[in-house]
């Protein structure tokens, strides 16, 4: 169990739908990925590609209904999250899996002080006293960058920035042995979000944290992650390194991405930007869910299901036109 | 022409596919639907109207006439709900008296509605010193219970069904008018209204057209369930001879009739009161699953 | 070409409980006709503020405003309605900035009849060039905003502007609210609507990368003031304003084998409300000393390259 190289996040083909006025929505599709101990992994893609879904359902935050987990497993340490009662997980959430938010400004509750915030989190894992306790949360905002002596303010009386730093706080309090970061420098300006995600990457290697970093931004996941995995109308359509991703990445989709930023230094170039939208999650097409904005797609992507193919090392796609491994040799 | 092969709208074969959404309105009126209560209450408002207007095919006495002779029976086959202290029958009297205590609630609160609407939106909109008129003078008259509200206008404008309409409607233009204005002070600042400041668009077009009708929808939910509340009111008012006058059969002029021979005769308040209930009841529950229809927070 | 608009010294203040707010501070600048100036800076510069200053959906406290070289600083009603057709703004928020009552042909509807780019009788037809102008499809004529999504919302935003056939449009952080997939088209679609109807835009954004792709000349802004201003590429490839050059190094890179340190600049904003005379970006820089204290001024160091810092 202790092996730095094995998967000790674990995701093997989740299915997670969503029920609304009668309509189902297929929110997750078939996810499987892994998460090595220390490392990284980013998961890119846009709105609506359920990348929130996947992280809340690994939580299991998600409300059900009208959510459902169909099927599937979560396996973390060895052990499937998914058939835990809520007792059990209350155990694990926060102190060894955590997440953080998106929006700064509405996680944390304005009625309350920051330090007390922090100590809750650390008592409900703890048993330690309330001084104790409290003495740690002003221990951890030290550790974020925040003097000790505002631990007795309120949020409100936070910059944008820093009570991300408080919600950053809050999650790593009791040391989890993974982050799951939603989107957490969307909502910040370029220069804070830099000093944020200095700060996650010292933390992290400071507390040894393996983390998994939602974000539909390929710069801040060049910046922070070591394993990439790339989300489409709930699918993994590509996987693998930063440097496999990023230096010779394969999927039209992933391609498209990178194409349609624009980048400093092209100056005014025109843009390629990928033709159509995401899939309505109520009525996907068959075959390649990616196929109807394809500029390679052909008769075979849209029929049955496409298996995600082995290119190299730990670089996977799921497309039809990609070579894989073997077919190369 | 912009280049057609980057033309982002193709429309997509994927998409063809898709049914076109409802509109807002019907996608309301299909959750209010799922509501069981809502549609019970809805329903019983329907029947109350279709009684209003069928009043004289359906009853066959006259609400009016005396008849010494069969005055204070109970209810039997030929009376339903027994006949009163001149005769009539409480039955024929009720349904008539549909029309007068319908005609009410709903006159008096449209007349809360739409002068609160107008006050509010001014408000609302303007702010500075015509908004601090405006809601001051809310606060009086809010100040003052409505029912005794209601009191005082009437004794200045005089008994009357007309009159009793008007003074009920006064007591509710406070509530819309702070309704209203609580809207436009949040849709005020959406940037849509500052889209249609950009491309000219009239102050009185901005108010009425742009933005009011994003601001009525809690309106509706208050006056449909303020016409039960008007109604109990106008009852509240017979009772100390105010409000609406014999003959003319409103159902709180016949509950204060019937006062007066509650322990000899129980029916003659006891039937006009259920009657009355029963409809309030209605209104109140098909304005609750309006609002819960129009919520768009309890959507999952 | 000349310039279509002019600022010289526009301020715009907000009397708070705390003090006077210096939103917009003695901002000069000059617009290129048919070009775009990029107006960069972070939350609470004033970039909003300044566009919604210029097309008067508020008014400015102070200095002047120059439109085709006529001083509309204080306008009549009657010549603010002439002027409004000339000059038209896109929002950040496509769902905010469209009536969710209306349908695109509502929305589209009255600005058309208003600024005589359609009669009654004409409506039909002219709405639907202006949704070929724009890319959407004519079938989403009576479509409400949340039956579309975020591109396709801010694609109609953009034919509400055209519809008063402006000369002058300043786009407030048009494309920051969409995917990056939907960013690329509508950002396409902006330039080629600029080529085909000379049309001179203010692009704000907070985006780097953006910014540098649309626009010819770029203004940074920090609380209130612009501190550097030049060409596109000068900005670049020489920036010379501390805050400038911190900005550029705390965008992260996608170059995985380069990647250098973010270089962060400590602290937070200081308060716009009643500002201290002198540099606002004192206490964050490196290089500061007393002479930063004195009111600064933008000053031409080399040709067409302004910049606020006596020490450049």
């Amino acid at each position: 169990m202790n092996n730095n190289d094995t998967a000790f996040l674990s995701v093997k083909d989740l299915f997670v739908e969503y029920t609304s006025d009668g309509q189902v929505i297929k929110a997750v599709n078939g996810v499987s990925f892994d998460l090595r101990r220390g490392r990284t992994l980013g998961l890119v893609g846009e709105t609506g590609a359920g990348k929130t879904t996947i992280a809340k359902a690994i939580m299991k935050i998600l409300l059900e209904p009208p959510a459902h987990i169909k099927s599937g497993e979560i396996i973390f340490c060895g052990q499937n999250l998914l058939p835990l009662s809520n007792k059990e997980m209350q155990k694990i959430r926060g102190s060894k899996i955590s997440m953080i938010f998106q929006d700064p400004m509405t996680a944390l509750n304005p009625t309350m002080r920051v330090g007390e915030q922090i100590a809750n989190g650390i008592r409900l894992h703890g048993g330690i006293s309330k001084k104790d306790a409290l003495e740690k949360a002003a221990n951890m905002l030290e550790m974020v960058g925040i003097p000790k002596e505002r631990s007795r303010e309120y949020p409100h009386q936070f910059s944008g920035g820093m009570k991300q730093r408080v919600v950053i706080a809050i999650a790593l309090a009791c040391n989890p042995d993974l982050l799951l970061a939603d989107e957490p420098t969307t909502a910040l300006d370029v220069t804070i979000q830099a000093q944020v995600l200095m700060l996650i990457n010292r933390l992290k290697q400071e507390l040894n944290t393996s983390m998994m970093l939602i974000t539909h931004d390929l710069s801040v996941i060049a910046t922070t992650c070591d394993d990439v995995a790339v989300v489409y109308a709930g699918e993994i359509v590509e996987s693998g390194s930063l440097e496999e991703i990023f230096d010779s990445c394969a999927h039209p989709y992933t391609k498209g991405l990178f194409d349609s930023m624009p980048e400093i230094g092209s100056g005014g170039r025109r843009l390629k930007p990928i033709v159509g939208m995401m899939p309505d999650p109520t009525d996907l097409p068959n075959g390649c869910k990616f196929s109807p904005r394809c500029p390679l797609a052909a008769d075979e992507c849209k029929t049955g299901k496409i298996e995600s193919k082995k290119i190299s090392g730990t670089h996977y796609c799921r497309c039809c036109k990609v070579r894989s491994e073997q077919e190369v040799r | 022409m912009l280049n057609m092969s980057v033309h982002p709208d193709k429309p997509l074969a994927a998409e063809s596919k898709k049914p076109k959404k409802q509109s807002n309105t019907l996608e309301i009126l299909k959750r209010l639907f799922k509501n069981k209560l809502a549609v019970m209450g809805l329903v019983i408002f329907i029947i109350y109207v279709l009684v209003a207007i069928l009043a004289p095919l359906l009853t066959p006495y006259d609400f009016a006439e005396f008849n010494p002779s069969g005055k204070n029976q109970g209810p039997s086959l030929a009376h339903l709900f027994g006949t009163d202290d001149f005769g009539r029958d409480i039955l024929t009297r009720l349904f008539y008296g549909t029309r007068y205590s319908l005609g009410l609630g709903i006159g008096a609160s449209f007349i809360g509605l739409f002068v609160g609407v107008i006050l509010g939106c001014i408000a609302g909109y303007f702010g500075g010193v015509a908004e601090e008129l405006i809601m001051r003078f809310c606060d009086l008259m809010q100040a003052i219970p409505s029912t005794l509200l209601a009191i005082v206008v009437s004794m200045v404008l005089g008994v009357g069904y007309v009159n009793t309409i008007i003074a009920i409607g006064i007591g509710r233009i406070p509530l819309n008018c702070r309704m209203i204005r609580a809207q436009f002070l949040g849709q005020r600042k959406l940037e849509y209204v500052e889209a249609a400041h950009a491309t000219n668009c009239s102050k009185l077009k901005l108010i009425f057209v742009h933005i009011l009708p994003n601001a009525v929808s809690p309106l509706i939910v208050t006056t449909t369930m303020g016409i039960g509340g008007c109604i109990m009111i106008a009852a509240g008012l017979s009772f100390i001879n105010l409000g609406v006058q014999p003959p003319t059969p409103e159902w709180g002029a016949m509950i204060t009739a019937g006062k007066e021979f509650i322990r000899l005769y129980p029916y003659q308040i006891l039937l006009p009161g259920i009657f009355m209930a029963v409809f309030v009841l209605a209104v109140n529950l098909l304005g609750d699953g309006l609002r819960d229809a129009m919520d768009p927070k309890l959507k999952t | 070409m000349g310039s279509l608009v002019e600022l010289q010294g526009l301020k715009k203040y907000f009397q708070t409980p705390r003090g006077m707010l210096h939103a917009v501070d003695d901002v000069t600048m000059s617009i290129e006709e048919g070009s775009t100036m990029g107006i960069v800076g972070e939350s609470g510069c004033g970039k909003s503020t300044l566009g919604r200053t210029i097309i008067h959906l508020l008014e400015s406290s102070g200095g002047k405003i120059f439109f085709e070289g006529n001083d509309v600083t204080n306008v009549s009603s009657s010549q603010l309605k002439k002027l409004r057709q000339d000059m038209q703004i896109i929002f950040q928020d496509p769902f905010s900035s469209l009536n969710p009552r209306f349908t695109v042909e509502d929305t589209l509807k009255e600005p058309l009849l208003r600024s005589k780019q359609a009669t009654r009788v004409t409506l039909g037809t002219e709405i639907e060039r202006i949704m070929d102008m724009v890319g959407i499809a004519r079938r989403l004529r009576m479509a409400y905003p949340h039956e579309m999504d975020g591109g396709r919302r801010q694609r109609v935003c953009i034919g509400r502007a055209l519809a008063m056939n402006p000369k002058f449009i300043v786009c407030d952080e048009p494309v920051s609210a969409l995917d990056v997939s939907i960013q690329a088209q509508v950002l396409n679609l902006l330039q080629d609507l600029q080529q085909e109807r000379k049309l001179t835009y203010m692009f704000v954004t907070h985006d780097l990368s953006v910014v540098q792709h649309v626009s010819k000349d770029i203004s940074v802004m920090y609380l209130g003031q612009v501190v550097e201003s030049c060409s596109s590429r000068q900005l670049f490839e020489n920036p010379l304003h501390p805050y400038t050059k911190a900005l550029l190094a705390a965008v992260p890179s996608i170059d995985i084998h380069n990647k250098k340190e973010p270089e962060i600049i400590e602290g937070e904003l200081t308060s716009p409300i009643n500002p201290e005379p002198g540099c606002r970006f004192l206490k964050r820089c490196h290089n500061a000393c007393e002479q930063c204290r004195m009111p600064q001024e933008l000053r031409e160091v080399s040709t067409g390259h302004y910049v606020m810092c006596h020490r450049v």
